[in-house]
C-alpha cells in the first residue's frame, strides 16, 4: 500500500517538475490560453446577444409591419371620408350660392310685383268707388220695379182664386146629378135580375125532368145493347158454323174435282210409247 | 359657560337627528359580449347586417330609456374579417358611434395586438379595460372607470381571463404579461375608492369559479358581470345568473347573438333589479349616430373590397375546402415537420375555387400567431395527444408517426402556431426551445397559392414517404491502469501482485434511414477489451508483458425492412463478424451471415425469425452452414429514468458437408439495466451470456460477462 501511494506521489512530483523546469514556456502558454478563453467566451456572448437582438428586431419588424398596415388602411378610409365630406361641402356651398341668387332674383321680382299690385289695387279701388255709385242707382230702380211686379202678381193671384172657386161649385153640382141617375139605373137592374132568377128556376125544373127521362132511356138502351150483344154472339157463332161449313164444302168440292179428274184420265185412250206407268202414275 | 352648555345641547340635538337615508338610484345598462367583429363583407341591406342591426337595437333601447350606459364584455374585435382587416378600427368606430363606455380586453381581442389596440383607442370615447394585463406591474390598459348617477358613483373594473395570450413579438419587445387577477383587483379597487367610487362592479372574462372566488374574497363587491371568455357554460348548459347571499350576483352573457339589459338598484349596496336577454332585430332609424356609423362602415367595406379584389392565384378547375387537415399538411410540407398541431377552430373550412382573390384568403383562418418549430420527446407528444382539449394532430395517427410507433425517448419535429405552442407548454409542463418563423398561417397560405399550391393537392402521402434518418451512438469505454512496484515474491496481502493495464470499449452505432415503407439500418458494432499484464518469469525473474484480448469483435450489419404491414414485415439482413485485431495466430477470421425472414414489432417487443446461411469466409475459409436466425428484444422503461432490456440473438444451423455432418448453435443473451443520469449520459449494468457449439468438431464454447459502464448515448435525427 505504501509503495502504491508512493509511486503516485513520485509521478505527480515528476509532473510538477516538468512544469517548473519549463517555466518560461508555461508563462508564454498561460496568457495565450487565457486570451483564447476570453475570445471564446466573448464570441459566445456575442452570439447569444446577436440572437437576442435578432429576435427583438424580428419582433419589432412584425409589430411595425402590422402597425403600418393598420395605419395605411385607416388613412385610406379617412382620406376617402374626407373626400366625401369635401364633396358634400362643395355641393352644399354651390347649393347655397344658387339659393342666394334665386332668393335675390325672387326678391327683385317680388318688389316689381308689389308695385304692380299696388297700382292694380288703386285702380280697383277707383273702380269700386264708381261701381258703388252706379249700383245705388240701379238698386233704387230695381226696388221700384220689384214693387210693381209684386202688385201685379197679387192681382193675378186674386183672379185665379175666384176662377177656382167657380169651377169647384160647377163640379159638385154635376156630381150630384150623376149620382141620382146612377141610383135610378140600379133599381131597374135589380128588378130585371129578380125576373131572370125566376126563369132560371123554371128551366132548372125542366132540366131535372129531362134528366130523369134520360136515365130511363139509358137503362132501356143498356138492355137493348145487351140484347144486341147476345145477338152478336149468336151471329158470330153462326158465322163460325158457316165458315166451317164453307170449309167442308170447299174440301168436298176439291175432293169431287179430284175424283172427276181421275175419272177423266181413266176414260181417255193411252198414246204409243207413252210413258211407263211408273213414270206417269202419281204415287199416293 | 352658558355658551358651552348651549353648544353641547345643540350638538346632542344634531346627533339625535335621524341620518337621512342615502337616496336610492337605479341604473340601466345594455351589455354585449363576443361580438367577434361579425360584420358582413358585402353591401347588403342594412336590415341584414349583424352589426348594423345591433346598432339599430341600441338606438331603440336608448330611445326607450333602457341604455343609460353601454358596456361590452370582450372578444369584440376578433375574428371577424373586416375587424381583422381594420385591426379593430371598425369595432372601435361601432363603439364610438353607439356610445359604448368601455370594452373588456379578452383573449380573442389580443390577437389584434396590444400595440394596435393601443393605437386605435386614441381620441376615442370608448375605454379598453383590463386591470391584469401589465407591463412591469403597471396595467397596460385602463384598469377601471367611474360612472356617476345622482349620488352614486360606481367603479367598473375590468379583469381579463387567463386565456389571454400575448403575441411573441409584443412579449419580446414590451414584456407584457398577465398578472394575478385577485392582486390586480385589490389594487384597482383601492385606487377607485380613493378616487371617490362608492361601489365596485367587476367586468370579468374569468371562469365562473374564479368569479365566485372574487365575491368570496372581496365582500365589498356585490356584482360581477361575466362575459367574453366566460360564455356561461357549466356542465354543458348555459348559465345567465348566479345569486349569492345578501343580493350579490354574477350575471353572465351566454348568447353572443343577443344583447342584455341590466337594471341595477343602487343604494347602500348594488343589487340586480332586472336582467333580460333581448333579440337583435332590425329597427329602422334616422338617428345621426347610426347614419354616421353606417357611412363609415360602408367605407371600410369598400376599402376591404378594393384591397381584396386582387387575384393572387387560381385553384384551377377544382374546389378545395381549406380545412385544418389541409393546412396542417401545408405546415408539414413547408417546415419539414413530422407532426403539425392545430387548434380545432383554426381554419374555417371555406372553399376555394377558380380565381382566388385576397379577400378569399383573408377569412380562412382564425389564428394569425406566428408559426413555431420545436422538438418534443415522444413521451411529451403522447401525453399532449392524450390530454383533453381541442388540438388536432396531423402526422400522428394511432400512436404512429410515418408508420412507426412513437418512441417516447426520441425527439420529433413539431410545427404549430404560437397559441398551440403555449397550450402544449402548459399541458406538458415544459417549455421546449422553439424557432420562430415569423410567418403566420394566412401569409403561408397566400405564398402557397401564389407558388406551389400544396394546399390544392389531392394526396399528401409524399409527406409520409419523406426520407428521414436517425443516428444512435452508444459509446461505453473504460480504462484501468495498475502499476505495482514490489520486490520479488513480495506483495501486500489482498493487493495485486503485478501491474496491468486494461482498457476496453463497446461501441454501437445505429444509422436508420427510413420512410413510411422502407427502412435501412447500418449498424457497426465493436466490442474490444484488452489486458496487458506484467508477468515475471519464475526461473529468470525477468519481467515481460503479456497481451490478452478479452473481447475482440468487430461487427457490421446492414438490414432492410419493409414497413408495409402493421405488425409483421419481411426483412433482409447481412452481417459480417470479424476481429478488431488479429488473433494470437495472426489470423483475422471473418464470418458472414445472410438471412431473410419476417420481423415482428409490437410496442416495445421486437422479434425476428429468418432463414439463411452463415459462413466463415476468411482464416480459414469454410463451407456455408444453413440455419435459422432468431432474434427477440424487449425494452421496459420504468421509474422515469430506468430501463431494462433483454435481447436474445441466436443462429441454429444443421448441415452436412465434406467436413462432417452436424450443425452448430451460436447464441447470445444480454440483460441490461440502464439508469439515465442526463439525457445523454447513463450508467449501464449488463450481463451477457454467449454460447457456441459445433457438432462437427464436437466442441463447445461459452462465456459470461458482467459489465458496468458509463455510457454516452445520443440520438440524432436528420430531417
Amino acid at each position: 500500500m505504501v509503495d502504491y501511494f508512493h509511486r503516485g506521489a513520485v509521478e505527480s512530483t515528476k509532473t510538477y517538475r516538468i512544469h517548473t523546469n519549463d517555466g518560461r514556456r508555461t508563462m508564454k502558454v498561460l496568457p495565450a490560453i487565457a486570451a483564447l478563453l476570453l475570445v471564446v467566451s466573448c464570441k459566445t456572448l456575442t452570439t447569444s446577444e446577436c440572437q437576442r437582438l435578432n429576435e427583438e428586431l424580428n419582433s419589432e419588424n412584425r409589430l411595425l409591419n402590422r402597425k403600418v398596415t393598420m395605419v395605411t388602411r385607416q388613412n385610406s378610409v379617412y382620406v376617402e371620408e374626407n373626400l366625401i365630406c369635401k364633396r358634400d361641402l362643395d355641393l352644399k356651398t354651390a347649393q347655397h350660392e344658387k339659393l342666394r341668387g334665386d332668393m335675390e332674383s325672387m326678391e327683385r321680382k317680388l318688389k316689381g310685383d308689389i308695385a304692380l299690385l299696388e297700382q292694380k289695387y288703386q285702380n280697383l279701388q277707383e273702380k269700386n268707388r264708381i261701381l258703388e255709385a252706379q249700383s245705388s242707382e240701379k238698386i233704387k230702380e230695381l226696388t221700384e220695379l220689384n214693387k210693381q211686379m209684386e202688385k201685379k202678381l197679387g192681382d193675378e193671384i186674386a183672379a185665379l182664386h175666384a176662377a177656382a172657386k167657380k169651377s169647384a161649385e160647377d163640379y159638385s153640382r154635376e156630381k150630384e146629378q150623376m149620382m141620382l141617375q146612377a141610383a135610378r139605373r140600379d133599381f131597374e137592374n135589380s128588378k130585371q135580375v129578380e125576373e131572370l132568377k125566376k126563369t132560371v128556376a123554371a128551366r132548372e125544373a125542366e132540366v131535372s125532368d129531362l134528366k130523369t127521362a134520360g136515365a130511363d132511356l139509358s137503362m132501356k138502351l143498356a138492355e137493348s145493347k145487351k140484347s144486341l150483344d147476345e145477338a152478336g154472339v149468336s151471329m158470330k157463332n153462326l158465322e163460325a158454323g158457316m165458315a166451317r161449313l164453307r170449309a167442308d164444302l170447299a174440301a168436298m168440292e176439291k175432293e169431287r174435282n179430284d175424283l172427276r179428274d181421275a175419272l177423266e184420265r181413266k176414260s181417255a185412250p193411252q198414246p204409243e210409247g207413252g210413258a211407263k206407268p211408273s213414270e206417269s202414275q202419281p204415287v199416293k | 359657560m352658558d355658551r358651552n352648555i348651549i353648544a353641547c345641547i345643540l350638538l346632542i340635538a344634531l346627533a339625535a337627528l335621524p341620518v337621512p337615508a342615502r337616496a336610492r338610484e337605479s341604473l340601466s345598462l345594455v351589455v354585449t359580449a363576443n361580438l367577434e367583429g361579425r360584420a358582413s363583407l358585402g353591401m347588403e341591406e342594412e336590415e341584414n347586417d349583424f352589426l348594423l342591426k345591433l346598432g339599430q337595437s341600441l338606438i331603440h333601447e336608448k330611445g326607450r330609456g333602457r341604455a343609460e350606459l353601454y358596456l361590452d364584455l370582450g372578444n369584440a374585435f376578433y375574428p371577424g374579417a373586416l375587424s381583422r382587416f381594420s385591426f379593430g378600427s371598425v369595432m372601435m368606430d361601432f363603439f364610438g358611434f353607439f356610445d359604448c363606455a368601455a370594452t373588456l380586453i379578452s383573449s380573442q381581442d389580443m390577437r389584434i395586438g396590444v400595440n394596435n389596440l393601443d393605437f386605435v383607442k386614441h381620441n376615442r370615447k370608448t375605454r379598453l379595460l383590463s386591470a391584469n394585463i401589465v407591463r412591469r406591474d403597471t396595467p397596460v390598459f385602463l384598469p377601471y372607470f367611474i360612472h356617476g348617477k345622482g349620488d352614486a358613483s360606481i367603479a367598473f373594473v375590468g379583469l381579463s381571463s387567463k386565456k389571454i395570450l400575448v403575441d411573441i413579438a409584443e412579449k419580446n419587445i414590451f414584456r407584457f404579461e398577465l398578472a394575478d387577477h385577485a392582486a390586480s383587483l385589490k389594487k384597482t379597487a383601492e385606487l377607485a375608492k380613493n378616487e371617490g367610487a362608492r361601489h365596485v362592479v367587476v367586468l370579468s372574462g374569468l371562469s365562473t369559479k374564479d368569479n365566485i372566488g372574487i365575491l368570496k374574497e372581496f365582500p365589498g363587491i356585490d356584482l360581477v358581470v361575466a362575459g367574453g371568455d366566460n360564455s356561461g357554460g357549466m356542465y354543458g348548459s348555459g348559465l345567465n345568473r348566479i345569486d349569492l347571499e345578501r343580493g350579490r350576483s354574477i350575471v353572465l352573457l351566454p348568447d353572443k347573438n343577443a344583447y342584455y339589459t341590466l337594471q341595477l338598484d343602487i343604494g347602500e349596496r348594488i343589487s340586480v333589479a332586472g336582467f333580460q336577454r333581448n333579440d337583435i332585430a332590425a329597427r329602422r332609424t334616422a338617428d345621426p349616430r347610426y347614419r354616421g356609423f353606417a357611412d363609415r362602415f360602408a367605407l371600410w367595406k369598400k376599402e376591404y373590397a378594393q384591397e381584396g379584389v386582387k387575384v393572387i392565384g387560381s385553384a384551377g378547375k377544382g374546389e378545395y375546402a381549406i380545412d385544418n387537415a389541409r393546412t396542417a399538411n401545408l405546415l408539414r410540407d413547408r417546415y419539414n415537420a413530422e407532426v403539425a398541431i392545430l387548434g380545432s377552430g383554426t381554419m374555417r373550412g371555406e372553399t376555394l375555387k377558380g380565381d382566388i382573390r385576397q379577400y378569399d384568403i383573408n377569412d380562412l383562418c382564425n389564428d394569425e400567431y406566428p408559426v413555431f418549430i420545436y422538438f418534443l420527446k415522444g413521451s411529451q407528444l403522447q401525453s399532449l395527444a392524450a390530454s383533453p382539449g381541442d388540438l388536432i394532430f396531423s402526422g400522428l395517427s394511432g400512436g404512429m408517426i410515418q408508420g412507426y410507433a412513437v418512441n417516447p425517448a426520441r425527439s420529433y419535429r413539431i410545427v404549430s402556431t404560437q397559441s398551440v405552442y403555449d397550450q402544449a407548454k402548459r399541458k406538458i409542463g415544459a417549455a421546449p426551445k422553439f424557432r420562430n418563423t415569423w410567418t403566420g398561417i394566412p401569409d403561408l397560405i397566400g405564398k402557397d397559392i401564389r407558388g406551389e399550391k400544396v394546399l390544392f393537392r389531392d394526396d399528401y402521402g409524399y409527406l409520409e414517404r419523406r426520407l428521414r434518418a436517425t443516428l444512435d451512438l452508444q459509446l461505453s469505454n473504460f480504462f484501468d491502469l495498475l502499476g505495482v512496484v514490489a520486490d520479488r515474491d513480495f506483495s501486500s496481502p489482498g493487493g495485486p501482485s503485478s501491474s496491468y493495464q486494461q482498457w476496453g470499449m463497446e461501441n454501437n452505432v445505429v444509422l436508420n434511414v427510413y420512410n413510411r415503407y422502407h427502412r435501412f439500418i447500418i449498424n457497426p458494432y465493436m466490442n474490444y477489451v484488452q489486458t496487458k499484464q506484467e508477468v515475471v518469469d519464475p526461473e529468470t525473474g525477468e519481467k515481460k508483458t503479456e497481451t490478452l484480448m478479452v473481447q475482440n469483435l468487430l461487427r457490421g450489419i446492414f438490414e432492410y425492412r419493409l414497413n408495409y404491414f402493421t405488425y409483421v414485415n419481411p426483412y433482409h439482413k447481412s452481417q459480417v463478424d470479424t476481429v478488431v485485431k488479429r488473433d494470437e495466430y495472426g489470423d483475422r477470421p471473418a464470418f458472414i451471415r445472410e438471412v431473410v425472414g419476417a420481423s415482428f414489432l409490437y410496442r416495445e417487443l421486437e422479434g425476428k425469425l429468418g432463414a439463411g446461411f452463415e459462413r466463415q469466409v476468411h482464416d480459414p475459409k469454410k463451407e456455408p452452414v444453413y440455419g435459422l436466425e432468431a432474434f427477440l428484444a424487449w425494452k421496459y422503461d420504468f421509474w422515469t429514468k430506468f430501463s431494462y432490456t433483454i435481447k436474445l440473438d441466436s443462429f441454429i444451423a444443421k448441415t452436412s458437408n465434406k467436413e462432417g455432418e452436424g450443425g452448430h448453435i451460436r447464441s447470445e443473451i444480454t440483460n441490461g439495466l440502464r439508469i439515465r443520469m442526463t439525457d445523454n449520459i447513463g450508467l449501464s449494468l449488463k450481463y451477457r451470456w454467449y454460447y457456441y457449439r459445433s457438432d462437427i468438431e464436437d466442441k463447445s464454447y461459452s462465456y459470461r460477462q458482467f459489465l458496468t459502464s458509463l455510457d454516452l448515448k445520443t440520438d440524432f435525427k436528420v430531417y
